[in-house]
C-alpha cells in the first residue's frame, strides 16, 4: 500500500465536485477504423446494435406496458392463459432468421479478416514480459519497443502525458496502403497484439506462430496494448504503430538500418566503467526496472533486490550467467541472451555492480558476454 | 419383497416405504448417460493429450455407481409400527440393514421435538430409550403421524 | 419378549457448533450454504473494491499491479465458486426437498461433507494471499504458461479448485438421486417446480463438467513441480490445449451459475403475476437446450488464438443459435407477466430487474458471439461487462429474489418490506452505475486485468468505481435486512404471497413417499 499516493487519491476524490475536470472525451462506440475492414466490423457492430435495440424495446415494451396496465393496483384481474404452440413456433422462428441476417456480413468479414495471403510486407511480432519485439522479415529491420511512459508518471510524482501508458520508446513504422502481415509469437507467456483502429487483435503463444493482417488506409499513429493477461506488467506494454508515407517509409527503413550499424561494437575494445555504467543505466531502465525496481530494491521474494544481491554482488561469472541464460530456479527471471546485444548486458551488468547502491568497482566487457554465450 | 407379519394380535398397524419415484430403467438411463459422456469427455482429452482428465472421469463414474447401487438396495425400505395390547413394534428396513425394536406399550410415549433449523424429530420413548420412527415421511406427515400413534396409545386396551 | 435386533437409540443432540457440524438436514445445510455463500460474496466484493480503488484514477494509487492480479483473480474464483454456486446449491438444499414432498436430500450425510468441504477451500484461497509471492495472479481462467511462473499461492488455489469440485460433485450427484428418486406420489417430472428442473439439468452439467476442470488444474500442477509439459511449448506442448479443457468446464459453468437463477426466476414471476407460468413445458426444453449447446460452442472465448477460420465460423454459429433458446425463455418471462395481476414486492423487484438486465447481458453476449465483432472486444471491459450483467444482474438478482421470496418459509418471519425494495433500488442503480459505462471503456479498447490505465478511460473508470463502492455498501443494507428479519422481524403469514402455488407453500394435502394406514385384517 502505498499510502502517500493513496492519500493523494482521497484527495483528489474531492475534484470529483468540481465539473468538468474530463480530459478525455466521452466515447460511446468503437473508435474509427483505419482499415477496410475494421470498418466492416464497425457497421456489423452498428448493425447488431439497431436489431438488438429494436429487439429490446419490443420486448420490454410490452413488459413495462404490462408493468403498468396489468398491475394488482389498478385492478388488473390476471388472465390464466398458457400454453400456446403457435406463440412458441413464432417466437422460435422469427429469431432464427434474424440470427442468418446477421450471420450472412459476420461470415463475411471473418472470410476477410482472416484472409492473410498475398501480404506487401510481412513483420514477425514477438511478446515478451513485459516489450514487444519487431522484425520486419522483408527489410532485415529488428528491435524492441517498450513503455516510454517515465515511472514517475505512473507513482503519481509527475504530470501524466497526453499519451499517458500509450507510448513506446520504438514504434513499429508501416507504409499506408501495403498489406501488412502480422506474425505472432511470445518468449515467454501469453500476450496479445491489440490495436483497435487497425482491427487487429492476435494472441502470441510461445512455441507457436500465429498470423494477422492489416492494410492501414491513412497515415497516422495508432495506439494499442497487449490484450492478454502476461503478469504484472501486463497494463504497461502498449503498442504503437505510425502509419506513414511509402516514402516516409522508406526513409525510415534506411535510418533505422544505419542506426542500427553505429550501434555495432568492436569487440576488441575495451571500455571503461563510466561507460559502461550510463549505456547500462539505460539498458536497466527499460528492461530491469519493472521487477527489480528503480532503486534496485527488487520485491523479494519474486523479485529479489539487486542492492546487495547475492548474486550481483558476487562472482561476475554468476551474474553474467543469470542474465544471460535466466535463473533455473525462478521462472520469474527471463534469458535476456537472446533478447539483448553483448554490449547491453556487460553495460547492465557493469551497472547493477556499480550503482543502485553497489560499488564493486569491475567492468565487465562485452568480449566476456560473448564468451558466456559459447 | 418384503412382507411384514404384523404380529398376532394387532390392533392397529402402519406402514411407509419409499415412493421410488424413478424406475430401474430411468435410473440406468439417467446415470449410465452422465457416466458415458463423462468418460467420452475423458477418453476426447486423453486422445489429444490431456489423459489427466480421465482420472477423474473414473472417480466420478465409480461415485455415479455407488449412487446407483444404493439406490438400487433401498428399494424396498420400510417402516412398520404395530400396536397390539401390550406392545409397540417398530420395524424398519434401511437397505441391508433391518432392525426391529420392542416397546411397553403402557410405558411408551410419543415425542416430537422441532429445532431451530425447522426440523422434526419424532420418537418413542420408555424408561429414557429412544425410538425414532417416521424417517421415510416428510416433517408434516412425521408429525401426523405421531399424533396418529398418540391417539392410539391413549386409547384404552380393549379385548 | 425382547427386540430381535435390540439397538438403543442414545441420541445425544449436539449443540451450538457441533449441531451444525454433524447436521445432516436439508434445511440447516441450505441455510449453510446460504451463510457461507454470503460470507464469501462479502469477502470477493472486498477484493472488488480493491481492484476498483486501484482503478478511480490513472496511475497506481493503491496496490501493487502483481497485488491487483492476484485480486483479480481471487475476485474471480471466490465469487464464481464460493459465492454464486454455493448460493444456488444453498436454495436446491432447502427447496428440491420441500418442493417435490421429500423427506430430505437422498444422501444426507454425504450433503453434510460437501458443504464442509467449502470452508477449508475457501480457507486455502484466503491463504494463498499470505505465502511468500502472493496468491496466483493469472486471473480466474487460470492460462497456462504464467501459471508456471506463480509461487507457491498458485498450488494453494488449485487444490481450493480440487477440493470445490469435489464438493460440486457430490452435491449434484445427490440432488439429482433426490429429484430422481424422492419424488412425492403423483410428481411427474412435467409437474416439477421449473426450478426443481434447472437443477436437475444444471447437476447433470456441473458432472459432466467438473472432471474436466479437475484434469485441468491437475496437467497445471505436474507442469509447474512435477516436469510434465502439457502445456509448456518448449517441451513439445501447446499453452492453446489449456484454454480448450479450461472453456469445455468453463462454459458450462456459466450456465451451470445462470439456469438455477433461471429456475429462481421461473418461480418469483408467475406467483406475483397471479399466473401459471406461459409455457412450461417449452422452458424445460429450452433449459435443456441451452445446457446441450453449451458443451459446444467453448471456443467462442478464444476466437484470437488463431484457430482455423472453419472452426471459428462453426463456433460462431454454433453460439449464435444459444439465442434462440434464450429468447424463448425472456418471451416466456413476459408473457408471463402479460395481462396477469401484478404486485412489486421485493422478490418480484429483483425478478423483473433480473429479465431486464439479464436480457441486456445476453444482448451483448450476441454481439459477442459474432467473431469479427468479438475480435474488437475479446478481453476488453466489454466483456467485464457482460459477464458482470449476467453473473452480478443475473445470477445475484435472482438470487436476491430467491432469498426475499423464500424467506418467510424459512424462517416464519417477514423481511422489511421498505427496506428490501430499497436494497433493489440501490443495487439496480449502483449495478448500472458500475457496469454500464464498462460497454464504452470496452468499446473504446481498455483491456481487461489492467491496474492503469491510458487518460482517455478515467472519466468511466471513475464513475464505475464510485458505481462499486455503492454497490458494495448497499450489500450491507442486505445484511441488515436479514438480521433484523431473524431477530425481530414479523410472524409470516401461513401463505405470504397470494400467487404462489407449489407445493412449499400450498401444504397441499401432504403428499408423503407412500404414507398408508391401515389396519390389517388380524386385529379383532
Ligand atoms: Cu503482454
Amino acid at each position: 500500500m502505498r499510502l502517500k499516493a493513496f492519500l493523494r487519491l482521497l484527495g483528489s476524490g474531492a475534484a470529483l465536485l468540481l465539473p468538468a475536470v474530463a480530459v478525455a472525451e466521452w466515447r460511446l462506440n468503437l473508435k474509427p477504423a483505419a482499415t477496410a475492414i475494421g470498418r466492416d466490423i464497425y457497421d456489423l457492430h452498428t448493425l447488431v446494435m439497431i436489431i438488438i435495440t429494436v429487439i429490446f424495446i419490443g420486448v420490454f415494451g410490452f413488459m413495462f406496458y404490462a408493468i403498468v396496465k396489468h398491475r394488482k393496483s389498478v385492478g388488473h384481474k390476471a388472465e390464466q392463459f398458457h400454453e400456446s404452440t403457435t406463440v412458441e413456433i413464432i417466437w422460435t422462428v422469427i429469431p432464427v432468421f434474424i440470427l442468418i441476417g446477421m450471420a450472412w456480413p459476420a461470415t463475411k468479414a471473418l472470410l476477410t479478416l482472416r484472409d492473410t495471403s498475398a501480404p506487401d510486407m510481412t513483420i514477425k511480432v514477438t511478446g515478451y514480459q513485459w516489450k514487444w519485439g519487431y522484425e520486419y522479415l522483408d527489410d532485415g529491420i529488428q528491435f524492441y519497443s517498450t513503455l516510454a511512459t517515465p515511472r514517475e508518471q505512473i507513482q503519481g510524482d509527475d504530470e501524466k502525458g497526453e499519451n499517458y501508458l500509450l507510448e513506446v520508446d520504438n514504434p513499429l513504422v508501416v507504409p499506408v496502403g501495403k498489406k501488412v502481415r502480422i506474425l505472432t509469437t511470445a518468449n515467454d507467456v501469453l500476450h496479445a497484439w491489440f490495436v483497435q483502429e487497425l482491427a487487429v487483435k492476435q494472441d502470441a503463444i510461445p512455441g507457436f506462430i500465429r498470423d494477422t493482417w492489416f492494410r492501414a488506409e491513412r497515415t497516422g499513429t495508432f495506439r494499442g496494448q497487449c490484450a492478454e493477461l502476461c503478469g504484472k506488467e501486463h497494463g504497461f506494454m502498449p503498442i504503437v504503430v505510425k502509419v506513414v508515407s511509402e516514402d516516409d517509409y522508406r526513409g525510415w527503413v534506411e535510418t533505422k538500418k544505419a542506426g542500427t550499424a553505429v550501434k555495432a561494437f568492436d569487440p576488441g575494445k575495451t571500455y571503461s566503467v563510466a561507460e559502461l555504467r550510463s549505456t547500462g543505466e539505460g539498458v536497466y531502465n527499460t528492461h530491469c526496472v519493472a521487477c527489480h525496481q528503480t532503486d534496485g530494491g527488487g520485491m523479494p521474494p519474486t523479485f529479489p533486490a539487486i542492492t546487495g544481491g547475492k548474486i550481483a554482488t558476487g562472482p561476475t561469472t554468476g551474474h553474467i550467467d543469470i542474465v544471460v541464460n535466466g535463473s533455473k530456479k525462478n521462472p520469474m527471471m527471463a534469458a535476456w541472451g537472446p533478447q539483448l546485444t553483448d554490449v547491453e548486458i556487460a553495460a547492465v551488468i557493469t551497472y547493477q555492480r556499480n550503482a543502485l547502491g553497489n560499488a564493486l568497482g569491475d567492468a565487465v566487457q562485452p568480449g566476456a558476454i560473448a564468451a558466456a554465450r559459447k | 419383497m418384503w412382507t411384514v407379519a404384523a404380529g398376532e394380535g394387532a390392533q392397529f398397524a402402519i406402514v411407509s416405504r419409499r415412493n421410488n419415484s424413478s424406475s430401474q430403467h430411468a435410473r440406468l438411463l439417467v446415470f449410465g448417460s452422465l457416466g458415458l459422456f463423462t468418460l467420452s469427455v475423458g477418453i476426447g482429452f486423453a486422445l489429444i493429450g490431456a489423459w489427466p482428465v480421465m482420472p477423474f472421469a473414473g472417480i466420478e463414474c465409480v461415485a455415479l455407481f455407488l449412487a446407483y447401487r444404493w439406490l438400487q438396495s433401498h428399494d424396498d425400505d420400510f417402516e412398520l409400527i404395530t400396536i397390539d395390547a401390550d406392545h409397540v413394534v417398530v420395524q424398519a428396513r434401511d437397505g441391508s440393514k433391518v432392525e426391529r425394536h420392542q416397546l411397553n406399550r403402557h410405558w411408551a410415549q410419543v415425542v416430537t421435538e422441532e429445532s431451530p433449523g425447522g426440523r422434526v424429530r419424532v420418537f418413542l420413548r420408555v424408561h429414557g430409550r429412544e425410538v425414532d420412527f417416521g424417517r421415510l415421511l416428510v416433517d408434516d406427515a412425521r408429525l401426523s403421524l405421531a399424533k396418529r400413534l398418540r391417539e392410539q396409545l391413549s386409547r384404552p386396551v380393549d379385548s | 419378549m425382547e427386540a430381535v435386533h435390540e439397538h438403543d437409540h442414545g441420541h445425544d443432540h449436539p449443540s451450538g457448533i457441533m449441531r451444525w457440524v454433524t447436521t445432516t438436514n436439508h434445511k440447516d445445510i441450505g441455510t449453510m450454504y446460504l451463510w457461507f455463500s454470503f460470507t464469501m460474496f462479502l469477502v470477493g466484493g472486498v477484493m472488488a473494491l480493491v481492484i476498483r480503488a486501484e482503478l478511480f484514477q490513472p496511475g497506481l494509487q493503491v496496490v501493487e499491479p502483481e497485488f491487483f492480479n492476484q485480486m483479480t483473480t481471487l475476485h474471480g474464483l471466490i465469487m464464481v465458486f464460493g459465492a454464486i454456486m454455493p448460493a444456488f446449491v444453498g436454495f436446491a438444499n432447502w427447496q428440491i426437498p420441500m418442493m417435490i414432498g421429500a423427506p430430505d436430500m437422498a444422501f444426507p450425510r454425504m450433503n453434510n461433507w460437501s458443504f464442509w468441504l467449502l470452508p477449508p477451500a475457501a480457507m486455502l484461497l484466503v491463504i494463498s494471499m499470505f505465502v511468500p509471492g502472493g496468491s496466483a495472479g493469472v486471473g480466474w481462467t487460470l492460462y497456462a504458461p504464467l501459471t508456471v511462473q506463480q509461487g507457491m499461492g498458485m498450488d494453494l488455489v488449485i487444490f481450493a479448485v480440487h477440493i470445490l469440485g469435489m464438493s460440486s460433485i457430490m452435491g449434484s450427484i445427490n440432488i439429482i438421486t433426490t429429484i430422481l428418486n424422492m419424488r412425492a406420489p403423483g410428481m411427474t417430472m412435467m409437474k416439477m417446480p421449473l426450478f426443481v428442473w434447472t437443477w436437475l439439468i444444471t447437476a447433470y452439467l456441473l458432472i459432466a463438467a467438473m472432471p474436466v476442470l479437475a484434469g485441468a488444474v491437475t496437467m497445471t500442477l505436474t507442469d509447474r513441480h512435477f516436469g510434465t509439459n502439457f502445456f509448456n511449448a518448449a517441451g513439445g506442448g501447446d499453452p492453446v490445449l489449456f484454454q480448450h479443457i479450461f472453456w469445455f468446464f468453463g462454459h458450462p459453468e456459466v450456465y451451470i451459475i445462470a439456469i438455477p437463477a433461471f429456475g429462481v426466476v421461473s418461480q418469483v414471476l408467475p406467483a406475483f403475476s397471479r399466473k401459471p407460468l406461459f409455457g412450461y413445458a417449452s422452458m424445460v426444453y429450452a433449459t435443456a437446450s441451452i445446457a446441450i449447446l453449451s458443451f459446444l460452442v467453448w471456443a467462442h472465448h478464444m476466437y484470437t488464438v488463431g484457430m482455423p477460420v472453419e472452426a471459428q465460423l462453426y463456433y460462431m454459429f454454433a453460439t449464435m443459435l444459444i439465442a434462440v433458446p434464450t429468447g424463448v425463455k425472456v418471451f416466456n418471462w413476459v408473457a408471463t407477466m402479460w395481462k396477469g395481476s401484478l404486485t412489486f414486492e421485493t422478490p418480484m423487484l429483483f425478478a423483473i430487474g433480473f429479465l431486464f438486465l439479464f436480457t441486456l447481458g445476453g444482448f451483448t453476449g450476441l454481439v459477442l458471439s459474432l467473431t469479427p465483432v468479438d475480435v474488437q472486444l475479446h478481453d476488453t471491459y466489454y466483456v467485464v461487462a457482460h459477464f458482470h450483467y449476467v453473473m452480478v444482474a443475473g445470477a445475484l438478482f435472482s438470487a436476491f429474489a430467491g432469498v426475499y421470496f423464500w424467506l418467510p418459509k424459512w424462517i416464519g418471519k417477514m423481511y422489511d418490506e421498505k427496506l428490501g425494495k430499497l436494497h433493489f433500488w440501490l443495487s439496480i442503480i449502483f449495478f448500472n452505475v458500475t457496469f454500464f459505462v464498462q460497454h464504452f471503456s470496452g468499446l473504446a479498447g481498455m483491456p481487461r486485468r489492467i491496474p492503469d490505465y491510458a487518460l482517455q478511460f478515467a472519466d468511466f473508470n471513475m464513475i464505475s468505481s464510485i458505481g462499486a463502492f455503492g454497490f458494495g455498501l448497499s450489500q450491507l443494507l442486505f445484511l441488515y435486512i436479514l438480521v433484523k428479519a431473524i431477530r425481530s422481524g414479523e410472524k409470516a403469514p401461513e401463505k405470504p404471497w397470494e400467487g404462489a402455488d407449489t407445493l412449499e407453500w400450498t401444504h397441499l394435502p401432504t403428499p408423503a413417499p407412500y404414507h398408508s394406514f391401515e389396519t390389517p385384517p388380524t386385529v379383532k
